[in-house]
Protein backbone atom coordinates (compact mmCIF):
# COMPACT_ATOMS: atom_id res chain seq x y z
CA UNK A 1 0.00 0.00 0.00
CA UNK A 2 3.04 2.34 -0.46
CA UNK A 3 2.01 3.39 -3.79
CA UNK A 4 -0.70 6.33 -4.20
CA UNK A 5 -2.52 5.20 -0.54
CA UNK A 6 -5.22 7.37 -1.32
CA UNK A 7 -5.96 5.23 -4.84
CA UNK A 8 -6.05 2.40 -2.51
CA UNK A 9 -8.62 3.58 0.13
CA UNK A 10 -10.97 4.78 -2.62
CA UNK A 11 -10.88 1.53 -4.48
CA UNK A 12 -11.80 -0.38 -1.15
CA UNK A 13 -14.10 2.12 -0.17
CA UNK A 14 -16.32 2.18 -3.70
CA UNK A 15 -15.88 -1.87 -3.92
CA UNK A 16 -17.25 -2.02 -0.21
CA UNK A 17 -20.37 0.40 -1.26
CA UNK A 18 -20.81 -1.49 -4.41
CA UNK A 19 -21.39 -4.82 -2.93
CA UNK A 20 -23.08 -3.52 0.00
CA UNK A 21 -25.26 -1.73 -1.47
CA UNK A 22 -26.13 -4.67 -4.03
CA UNK A 23 -26.22 -7.16 -1.30
CA UNK A 24 -29.11 -4.94 0.73
CA UNK A 25 -30.84 -4.29 -2.64
CA UNK A 26 -31.00 -8.16 -3.20
CA UNK A 27 -31.79 -8.64 0.44
CA UNK A 28 -34.70 -6.21 0.68
CA UNK A 29 -36.46 -8.00 -2.46
CA UNK A 30 -36.22 -11.57 -1.13
CA UNK A 31 -37.48 -10.56 2.47
CA UNK A 32 -40.23 -8.47 1.34
CA UNK A 33 -41.19 -11.17 -1.46
CA UNK A 34 -41.35 -13.67 1.44
CA UNK A 35 -43.38 -11.62 3.42
CA UNK A 36 -45.54 -11.03 0.69
CA UNK A 37 -45.22 -14.89 -0.10
CA UNK A 38 -46.45 -15.45 3.69
CA UNK A 39 -49.25 -13.47 3.68
CA UNK A 40 -50.90 -14.32 0.37
CA UNK A 41 -50.66 -18.03 1.36
CA UNK A 42 -52.04 -17.27 4.76
CA UNK A 43 -54.82 -15.72 3.63
CA UNK A 44 -55.21 -18.30 0.69
CA UNK A 45 -55.02 -20.90 3.43
CA UNK A 46 -57.96 -19.18 5.18
CA UNK A 47 -59.90 -18.60 1.93
CA UNK A 48 -59.75 -22.84 0.92
CA UNK A 49 -60.54 -23.92 4.41
CA UNK A 50 -63.19 -21.49 4.55
CA UNK A 51 -64.35 -22.22 1.58
CA UNK A 52 -64.28 -26.25 2.11
CA UNK A 53 -66.12 -25.47 5.07
CA UNK A 54 -69.09 -24.10 3.69
CA UNK A 55 -68.91 -26.59 0.75
CA UNK A 56 -69.17 -29.74 3.68
CA UNK A 57 -71.73 -27.37 5.28
CA UNK A 58 -74.21 -26.91 1.85
CA UNK A 59 -73.90 -30.14 1.49
CA UNK A 60 -74.67 -31.19 4.75
CA UNK A 61 -77.74 -29.40 4.57
CA UNK A 62 -78.67 -30.57 1.23
CA UNK A 63 -78.24 -34.28 2.61
CA UNK A 64 -79.84 -33.84 5.93
CA UNK A 65 -82.53 -31.60 5.15
CA UNK A 66 -83.22 -30.69 1.48
CA UNK A 67 -83.27 -34.92 0.66
CA UNK A 68 -85.50 -35.39 3.67
CA UNK A 69 -88.10 -33.46 2.69
CA UNK A 70 -88.46 -34.14 -0.97
CA UNK A 71 -87.74 -37.88 0.33
CA UNK A 72 -91.29 -37.07 2.80
CA UNK A 73 -92.95 -35.56 -0.12
CA UNK A 74 -92.59 -38.45 -2.08
CA UNK A 75 -94.27 -40.55 0.59
CA UNK A 76 -97.09 -38.30 0.58
CA UNK A 77 -97.61 -38.26 -2.53
CA UNK A 78 -97.72 -41.95 -2.71
CA UNK A 79 -100.10 -42.09 0.07
CA UNK A 80 -102.27 -39.46 -2.10
CA UNK A 81 -101.62 -41.72 -5.40
CA UNK A 82 -103.20 -44.81 -3.70
CA UNK A 83 -106.09 -43.55 -1.98
CA UNK A 84 -107.16 -42.09 -5.49
CA UNK A 85 -108.96 -44.64 -8.04
CA UNK A 86 -106.39 -45.06 -11.10
CA UNK A 87 -106.99 -42.53 -13.34
CA UNK A 88 -105.40 -39.38 -14.78
CA UNK A 89 -104.94 -37.63 -11.73
CA UNK A 90 -103.25 -40.75 -10.23
CA UNK A 91 -101.11 -41.36 -13.08
CA UNK A 92 -100.15 -37.55 -13.09
CA UNK A 93 -99.35 -37.96 -9.24
CA UNK A 94 -96.89 -41.13 -10.19
CA UNK A 95 -95.37 -39.09 -12.61
CA UNK A 96 -94.81 -36.23 -10.22
CA UNK A 97 -92.92 -39.42 -7.49
CA UNK A 98 -91.08 -40.29 -10.08
CA UNK A 99 -89.69 -36.59 -10.63
CA UNK A 100 -89.26 -35.92 -7.20
CA UNK A 101 -87.15 -39.23 -6.79
CA UNK A 102 -84.89 -38.44 -9.87
CA UNK A 103 -84.45 -34.61 -7.92
CA UNK A 104 -83.72 -36.27 -4.56
CA UNK A 105 -81.16 -38.27 -6.54
CA UNK A 106 -79.84 -34.62 -8.34
CA UNK A 107 -79.22 -33.07 -5.06
CA UNK A 108 -77.96 -36.08 -3.55
CA UNK A 109 -75.36 -35.92 -6.00
CA UNK A 110 -75.05 -32.20 -6.03
CA UNK A 111 -73.88 -32.41 -2.35
CA UNK A 112 -71.53 -35.13 -2.87
CA UNK A 113 -69.78 -33.35 -5.41
CA UNK A 114 -69.50 -30.34 -3.06
CA UNK A 115 -68.21 -32.38 -0.33
CA UNK A 116 -68.20 -36.02 0.08
CA UNK A 117 -69.81 -37.42 2.99
CA UNK A 118 -67.66 -40.91 2.64
CA UNK A 119 -64.04 -38.81 3.29
CA UNK A 120 -65.08 -37.71 6.58
CA UNK A 121 -66.40 -41.46 7.71
CA UNK A 122 -64.51 -44.14 5.63
CA UNK A 123 -61.59 -42.14 4.76
CA UNK A 124 -59.55 -40.89 1.55
CA UNK A 125 -59.62 -44.37 -0.40
CA UNK A 126 -63.05 -45.27 0.32
CA UNK A 127 -64.10 -41.89 -1.62
CA UNK A 128 -61.62 -42.30 -4.25
CA UNK A 129 -62.97 -45.54 -4.93
CA UNK A 130 -66.16 -43.53 -5.37
CA UNK A 131 -64.53 -40.73 -7.28
CA UNK A 132 -63.54 -43.70 -9.99
CA UNK A 133 -66.67 -44.57 -10.29
CA UNK A 134 -68.19 -41.53 -11.36
CA UNK A 135 -65.94 -41.21 -13.87
CA UNK A 136 -65.98 -44.23 -14.85
CA UNK A 137 -69.94 -43.65 -15.60
CA UNK A 138 -68.36 -40.60 -17.96
CA UNK A 139 -66.60 -43.45 -20.27
CA UNK A 140 -62.98 -42.83 -18.67
CA UNK A 141 -61.30 -46.55 -17.62
CA UNK A 142 -59.61 -45.95 -14.48
CA UNK A 143 -57.30 -48.80 -12.86
CA UNK A 144 -57.10 -47.71 -9.04
CA UNK A 145 -54.03 -49.21 -6.73
CA UNK A 146 -54.76 -47.65 -3.20
CA UNK A 147 -52.64 -49.35 -0.23
CA UNK A 148 -53.67 -46.66 2.66
CA UNK A 149 -55.41 -47.68 5.77
CA UNK A 150 -59.03 -45.67 6.19
CA UNK A 151 -57.88 -43.49 9.16
CA UNK A 152 -54.14 -42.89 7.41
CA UNK A 153 -54.78 -39.27 6.96
CA UNK A 154 -55.79 -35.91 8.67
CA UNK A 155 -58.73 -34.67 7.12
CA UNK A 156 -57.29 -31.59 5.99
CA UNK A 157 -55.00 -33.66 4.19
CA UNK A 158 -57.69 -35.96 2.87
CA UNK A 159 -59.75 -33.53 1.33
CA UNK A 160 -56.29 -32.16 -0.26
CA UNK A 161 -55.82 -35.19 -2.05
CA UNK A 162 -58.97 -35.80 -2.60
CA UNK A 163 -59.62 -32.68 -4.83
CA UNK A 164 -56.15 -33.32 -6.24
CA UNK A 165 -57.12 -36.74 -8.02
CA UNK A 166 -60.52 -34.49 -8.70
CA UNK A 167 -59.23 -32.40 -10.90
CA UNK A 168 -56.30 -34.24 -12.18
CA UNK A 169 -58.77 -37.16 -13.39
CA UNK A 170 -61.32 -34.07 -14.60
CA UNK A 171 -58.62 -32.85 -16.81
CA UNK A 172 -58.05 -36.69 -18.00
CA UNK A 173 -61.40 -36.27 -19.85
CA UNK A 174 -61.77 -33.05 -20.84
CA UNK A 175 -58.21 -32.85 -22.32
CA UNK A 176 -56.13 -35.84 -22.53
CA UNK A 177 -58.01 -37.56 -25.33
CA UNK A 178 -57.22 -40.47 -23.35
CA UNK A 179 -60.10 -43.43 -22.04
CA UNK A 180 -57.84 -44.88 -19.49
CA UNK A 181 -56.13 -43.21 -16.59
CA UNK A 182 -54.11 -44.81 -13.50
CA UNK A 183 -54.55 -43.82 -10.09
CA UNK A 184 -52.02 -44.96 -7.35
CA UNK A 185 -52.53 -44.22 -3.20
CA UNK A 186 -49.75 -45.23 -1.44
CA UNK A 187 -48.13 -44.16 1.81
CA UNK A 188 -44.44 -42.57 1.19
CA UNK A 189 -42.43 -41.74 3.92
CA UNK A 190 -44.36 -39.87 6.46
CA UNK A 191 -46.95 -39.01 4.02
CA UNK A 192 -49.20 -39.92 1.36
CA UNK A 193 -48.26 -40.18 -2.51
CA UNK A 194 -51.38 -39.72 -5.28
CA UNK A 195 -50.32 -40.38 -8.47
CA UNK A 196 -52.51 -39.88 -11.29
CA UNK A 197 -51.16 -40.94 -14.77
CA UNK A 198 -53.00 -41.05 -18.22
CA UNK A 199 -51.06 -41.94 -21.78
CA UNK A 200 -52.44 -38.80 -23.52
CA UNK A 201 -51.69 -36.38 -25.48
CA UNK A 202 -50.06 -34.44 -22.55
CA UNK A 203 -48.79 -30.41 -22.83
CA UNK A 204 -46.19 -28.58 -22.28
CA UNK A 205 -45.69 -27.90 -17.94
CA UNK A 206 -43.82 -25.09 -18.56
CA UNK A 207 -46.61 -23.08 -20.38
CA UNK A 208 -48.05 -20.66 -18.24
CA UNK A 209 -51.47 -20.87 -20.09
CA UNK A 210 -51.36 -24.73 -19.88
CA UNK A 211 -51.16 -24.28 -16.19
CA UNK A 212 -54.03 -21.47 -15.68
CA UNK A 213 -56.51 -24.17 -18.29
CA UNK A 214 -55.79 -27.58 -16.64
CA UNK A 215 -56.25 -25.64 -12.89
CA UNK A 216 -52.59 -26.40 -11.97
CA UNK A 217 -52.20 -23.30 -10.29
CA UNK A 218 -54.89 -23.68 -7.52
CA UNK A 219 -53.76 -27.38 -7.36
CA UNK A 220 -50.23 -26.57 -6.31
CA UNK A 221 -51.56 -23.99 -3.86
CA UNK A 222 -53.90 -26.43 -2.12
CA UNK A 223 -50.94 -29.00 -1.85
CA UNK A 224 -48.54 -26.03 -0.78
CA UNK A 225 -51.31 -25.19 2.23
CA UNK A 226 -50.57 -28.79 3.43
CA UNK A 227 -46.35 -28.51 3.20
CA UNK A 228 -47.36 -31.27 0.50
CA UNK A 229 -45.41 -31.15 -2.83
CA UNK A 230 -46.81 -31.61 -6.61
CA UNK A 231 -44.93 -32.52 -9.75
CA UNK A 232 -46.34 -32.49 -12.85
CA UNK A 233 -44.29 -34.34 -15.84
CA UNK A 234 -45.76 -34.10 -18.96
CA UNK A 235 -44.89 -33.84 -22.56
CA UNK A 236 -46.24 -33.08 -25.63
CA UNK A 237 -47.79 -37.09 -27.36
CA UNK A 238 -46.14 -38.21 -24.05
CA UNK A 239 -48.84 -38.20 -21.83
CA UNK A 240 -49.04 -36.99 -18.21
CA UNK A 241 -48.22 -37.83 -14.94
CA UNK A 242 -49.29 -35.77 -11.54
CA UNK A 243 -47.38 -36.64 -8.09
CA UNK A 244 -49.05 -34.97 -5.11
CA UNK A 245 -46.96 -35.61 -2.11
CA UNK A 246 -49.00 -34.52 0.92
CA UNK A 247 -47.33 -35.02 5.45
CA UNK A 248 -50.27 -37.54 6.55
CA UNK A 249 -50.66 -35.95 9.59
CA UNK A 250 -50.68 -32.18 9.17
CA UNK A 251 -53.31 -30.67 10.23
CA UNK A 252 -53.47 -26.56 9.39
CA UNK B 1 7.41 -22.42 -23.80
CA UNK B 2 6.02 -19.13 -22.84
CA UNK B 3 6.01 -18.27 -19.13
CA UNK B 4 3.09 -16.82 -17.38
CA UNK B 5 3.88 -14.78 -14.10
CA UNK B 6 2.52 -16.03 -11.27
CA UNK B 7 -0.09 -12.32 -10.94
CA UNK B 8 -1.45 -13.45 -13.91
CA UNK B 9 -2.88 -17.22 -12.08
CA UNK B 10 -5.75 -16.29 -10.86
CA UNK B 11 -7.32 -13.80 -13.19
CA UNK B 12 -6.60 -16.31 -15.84
CA UNK B 13 -8.23 -19.16 -13.64
CA UNK B 14 -10.96 -17.15 -13.11
CA UNK B 15 -11.52 -16.18 -16.60
CA UNK B 16 -11.74 -20.13 -16.91
CA UNK B 17 -14.64 -20.61 -15.04
CA UNK B 18 -16.90 -19.56 -17.46
CA UNK B 19 -16.73 -23.26 -18.14
CA UNK B 20 -18.50 -24.10 -15.33
CA UNK B 21 -22.14 -22.43 -16.19
CA UNK B 22 -20.98 -23.75 -20.10
CA UNK B 23 -20.77 -27.32 -18.40
CA UNK B 24 -23.63 -27.14 -16.87
CA UNK B 25 -25.75 -26.17 -19.80
CA UNK B 26 -24.44 -28.62 -22.25
CA UNK B 27 -24.89 -30.99 -19.10
CA UNK B 28 -28.70 -30.17 -19.07
CA UNK B 29 -28.30 -29.89 -23.05
CA UNK B 30 -28.64 -26.22 -23.91
CA UNK B 31 -31.99 -27.53 -26.92
CA UNK B 32 -33.73 -28.12 -23.38
CA UNK B 33 -33.13 -25.00 -21.58
CA UNK B 34 -35.93 -22.11 -22.13
CA UNK B 35 -34.73 -18.97 -24.34
CA UNK B 36 -33.31 -16.95 -22.07
CA UNK B 37 -30.97 -19.40 -20.51
CA UNK B 38 -29.83 -20.52 -23.99
CA UNK B 39 -28.80 -17.22 -25.07
CA UNK B 40 -27.05 -16.89 -21.42
CA UNK B 41 -25.21 -19.90 -22.28
CA UNK B 42 -23.85 -18.96 -25.73
CA UNK B 43 -23.27 -15.39 -23.94
CA UNK B 44 -20.76 -17.60 -20.92
CA UNK B 45 -19.47 -19.48 -24.39
CA UNK B 46 -18.23 -16.52 -26.02
CA UNK B 47 -16.82 -15.12 -22.74
CA UNK B 48 -15.15 -18.51 -22.03
CA UNK B 49 -13.36 -18.33 -25.87
CA UNK B 50 -12.79 -14.43 -24.95
CA UNK B 51 -10.97 -15.13 -22.13
CA UNK B 52 -8.71 -17.21 -23.13
CA UNK B 53 -7.70 -15.47 -26.43
CA UNK B 54 -7.15 -12.56 -23.81
CA UNK B 55 -4.86 -14.82 -21.99
CA UNK B 56 -2.84 -16.53 -24.88
CA UNK B 57 -2.65 -12.71 -26.47
CA UNK B 58 -1.20 -11.79 -22.84
CA UNK B 59 0.93 -13.64 -22.15
CA UNK B 60 2.95 -13.54 -25.35
CA UNK B 61 2.61 -10.11 -24.54
CA UNK B 62 0.69 -9.08 -27.43
CA UNK B 63 -1.41 -6.17 -27.26
CA UNK B 64 -5.29 -7.13 -26.33
CA UNK B 65 -7.10 -4.15 -25.34
CA UNK B 66 -8.79 -4.33 -28.24
CA UNK B 67 -10.68 -7.29 -27.94
CA UNK B 68 -12.41 -5.86 -24.91
CA UNK B 69 -13.85 -3.07 -27.12
CA UNK B 70 -14.85 -5.73 -29.92
CA UNK B 71 -16.39 -7.95 -27.17
CA UNK B 72 -18.16 -5.29 -25.27
CA UNK B 73 -21.54 -4.62 -28.22
CA UNK B 74 -21.79 -8.52 -28.16
CA UNK B 75 -21.88 -9.11 -24.81
CA UNK B 76 -24.16 -6.39 -24.10
CA UNK B 77 -26.38 -7.95 -27.30
CA UNK B 78 -26.07 -11.59 -26.06
CA UNK B 79 -27.42 -10.16 -22.22
CA UNK B 80 -30.30 -7.56 -23.13
CA UNK B 81 -31.25 -10.50 -26.00
CA UNK B 82 -31.69 -12.84 -22.61
CA UNK B 83 -33.11 -9.96 -20.50
CA UNK B 84 -35.51 -9.16 -23.21
CA UNK B 85 -36.96 -12.66 -23.03
CA UNK B 86 -37.43 -12.33 -19.77
CA UNK B 87 -39.69 -9.84 -19.38
CA UNK B 88 -43.46 -10.32 -18.50
CA UNK B 89 -44.27 -6.77 -19.88
CA UNK B 90 -44.20 -6.00 -23.65
CA UNK B 91 -43.45 -2.73 -23.21
CA UNK B 92 -40.32 -3.87 -21.13
CA UNK B 93 -39.30 -6.02 -23.54
CA UNK B 94 -39.96 -3.61 -26.38
CA UNK B 95 -37.86 -1.10 -24.43
CA UNK B 96 -34.76 -3.40 -23.77
CA UNK B 97 -34.72 -4.40 -27.48
CA UNK B 98 -34.74 -0.93 -28.39
CA UNK B 99 -31.70 -0.59 -26.32
CA UNK B 100 -29.28 -2.87 -28.59
CA UNK B 101 -29.11 -0.78 -31.24
CA UNK B 102 -28.96 2.22 -28.92
CA UNK B 103 -26.23 1.39 -27.32
CA UNK B 104 -24.77 -0.03 -30.84
CA UNK B 105 -24.62 3.86 -31.82
CA UNK B 106 -23.54 4.95 -28.48
CA UNK B 107 -20.09 2.28 -28.83
CA UNK B 108 -19.32 3.13 -31.84
CA UNK B 109 -19.47 6.78 -31.18
CA UNK B 110 -17.76 6.53 -28.23
CA UNK B 111 -14.92 4.49 -29.87
CA UNK B 112 -14.61 7.25 -32.80
CA UNK B 113 -14.50 10.16 -30.39
CA UNK B 114 -12.88 9.00 -26.90
CA UNK B 115 -12.08 5.13 -26.72
CA UNK B 116 -8.94 3.91 -28.18
CA UNK B 117 -8.85 0.61 -29.37
CA UNK B 118 -5.10 0.14 -28.11
CA UNK B 119 -6.27 1.36 -24.42
CA UNK B 120 -8.59 0.27 -21.59
CA UNK B 121 -12.28 0.99 -22.83
CA UNK B 122 -13.35 3.82 -20.53
CA UNK B 123 -15.87 4.81 -21.56
CA UNK B 124 -18.11 2.32 -23.70
CA UNK B 125 -17.49 -0.24 -21.35
CA UNK B 126 -18.41 1.55 -18.63
CA UNK B 127 -22.09 2.74 -20.70
CA UNK B 128 -22.41 -1.07 -20.84
CA UNK B 129 -21.36 -2.22 -17.73
CA UNK B 130 -24.29 0.35 -16.15
CA UNK B 131 -26.89 -0.81 -18.84
CA UNK B 132 -26.54 -4.01 -17.83
CA UNK B 133 -26.38 -3.39 -14.15
CA UNK B 134 -30.23 -1.04 -14.34
CA UNK B 135 -31.59 -4.20 -16.99
CA UNK B 136 -30.59 -6.69 -14.42
CA UNK B 137 -31.95 -4.48 -11.33
CA UNK B 138 -35.32 -3.48 -12.94
CA UNK B 139 -35.79 -7.69 -14.24
CA UNK B 140 -35.04 -8.54 -10.94
CA UNK B 141 -37.18 -6.11 -9.34
CA UNK B 142 -40.33 -6.64 -11.35
CA UNK B 143 -39.97 -10.93 -11.48
CA UNK B 144 -40.03 -10.93 -8.23
CA UNK B 145 -42.99 -8.86 -7.96
CA UNK B 146 -44.84 -11.70 -10.16
CA UNK B 147 -43.46 -14.80 -8.55
CA UNK B 148 -45.90 -16.68 -6.80
CA UNK B 149 -42.77 -19.31 -5.35
CA UNK B 150 -39.54 -18.27 -3.43
CA UNK B 151 -37.95 -16.01 -5.44
CA UNK B 152 -34.22 -17.99 -4.17
CA UNK B 153 -36.04 -21.28 -6.11
CA UNK B 154 -36.08 -19.06 -9.62
CA UNK B 155 -33.23 -19.30 -11.91
CA UNK B 156 -33.93 -15.50 -13.24
CA UNK B 157 -32.80 -14.68 -9.58
CA UNK B 158 -29.77 -16.50 -9.42
CA UNK B 159 -29.01 -14.79 -13.21
CA UNK B 160 -29.71 -11.10 -12.22
CA UNK B 161 -27.47 -11.56 -8.81
CA UNK B 162 -24.82 -13.20 -10.98
CA UNK B 163 -24.87 -10.38 -13.12
CA UNK B 164 -25.74 -7.64 -10.24
CA UNK B 165 -22.60 -9.31 -8.41
CA UNK B 166 -20.02 -8.49 -11.52
CA UNK B 167 -20.84 -6.08 -13.39
CA UNK B 168 -21.46 -2.78 -10.54
CA UNK B 169 -17.65 -3.47 -10.44
CA UNK B 170 -16.76 -3.41 -14.38
CA UNK B 171 -18.35 0.59 -14.19
CA UNK B 172 -15.31 1.59 -12.36
CA UNK B 173 -12.47 -0.95 -13.04
CA UNK B 174 -11.52 0.38 -16.82
CA UNK B 175 -11.25 4.10 -15.71
CA UNK B 176 -9.55 3.00 -12.48
CA UNK B 177 -7.24 0.81 -14.62
CA UNK B 178 -6.75 3.35 -17.26
CA UNK B 179 -6.08 6.47 -14.51
CA UNK B 180 -3.59 3.53 -12.29
CA UNK B 181 -1.63 2.29 -15.86
CA UNK B 182 1.94 3.57 -15.08
CA UNK B 183 1.37 5.28 -11.92
CA UNK B 184 0.65 2.01 -9.21
CA UNK B 185 1.11 -1.41 -10.84
CA UNK B 186 0.63 -2.92 -7.30
CA UNK B 187 -3.14 -1.38 -7.11
CA UNK B 188 -3.79 -2.38 -10.79
CA UNK B 189 -3.10 -6.04 -10.10
CA UNK B 190 -5.14 -6.06 -6.97
CA UNK B 191 -7.95 -4.49 -9.12
CA UNK B 192 -7.94 -7.59 -11.45
CA UNK B 193 -7.59 -9.94 -8.86
CA UNK B 194 -11.08 -8.14 -7.17
CA UNK B 195 -12.40 -8.75 -10.66
CA UNK B 196 -11.62 -12.13 -10.70
CA UNK B 197 -13.07 -13.25 -7.60
CA UNK B 198 -16.34 -11.09 -8.75
CA UNK B 199 -16.23 -13.12 -11.82
CA UNK B 200 -16.12 -16.37 -10.57
CA UNK B 201 -18.73 -15.41 -7.71
CA UNK B 202 -20.60 -14.43 -10.65
CA UNK B 203 -20.39 -17.21 -12.57
CA UNK B 204 -21.47 -19.59 -9.91
CA UNK B 205 -24.20 -17.79 -9.45
CA UNK B 206 -24.98 -18.10 -13.12
CA UNK B 207 -24.42 -21.90 -13.22
CA UNK B 208 -26.71 -22.46 -9.93
CA UNK B 209 -29.88 -20.38 -12.29
CA UNK B 210 -28.78 -23.23 -15.51
CA UNK B 211 -28.67 -26.11 -12.49
CA UNK B 212 -32.03 -24.62 -10.75
CA UNK B 213 -33.85 -25.07 -14.36
CA UNK B 214 -32.71 -28.00 -14.78
CA UNK B 215 -34.06 -29.58 -11.62
CA UNK B 216 -37.40 -27.65 -12.04
CA UNK B 217 -37.44 -29.27 -15.53
CA UNK B 218 -36.45 -32.81 -14.70
CA UNK B 219 -38.66 -32.50 -11.66
CA UNK B 220 -41.85 -30.73 -12.75
CA UNK B 221 -41.71 -29.04 -10.14
CA UNK B 222 -44.97 -27.10 -9.05
CA UNK B 223 -42.89 -23.61 -9.31
CA UNK B 224 -43.46 -21.47 -11.89
CA UNK B 225 -40.57 -21.74 -14.42
CA UNK B 226 -38.36 -19.06 -15.92
CA UNK B 227 -40.91 -17.56 -18.54
CA UNK B 228 -40.06 -19.10 -21.78
CA UNK B 229 -40.41 -16.01 -24.49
Amino acid sequence: MSEAPELWWIFIAATLTGLILVAAFVASIVIQQRRFLSTTRAFGGRLLAAQEEERARLARELHDDLIQRVAMLGQELEQLEHSLPVNGAGIRLAGIREELHDLAGEIRRLAHRMHPAVLDHLGLSAALVQLVAEFEQLGLRVDMDSALPADAVAPAVSTCLYRVAQEALRNVVRHSGAGRAQLRLRPDGRGVLLEVEDAGRGFDPASSNARAGLGLTSLSERIRLVQGRLSIRSEPGLGTRISAWAPAGIRP
Amino acid sequence: MVEIPPHFYFPIGAGLTYAIPLAAALRSGIGSLPAPLRVVSIYVAVTLVESCVMTWLSIRSIENLWLIHIFTPVEVFLLLLAFARLQVHELARTMILAMIPLFLITWAFLLVTSDSLADFPVYGRTVSALLIVAVAAYTLLVLSQHALTAVTSQPWFWLTVGLLVYFPYLVMLNPLSSALHGRSEELLFTLYRVNAALMIVSNLFITRAILCQKRQSSGGSSSPRLSPA
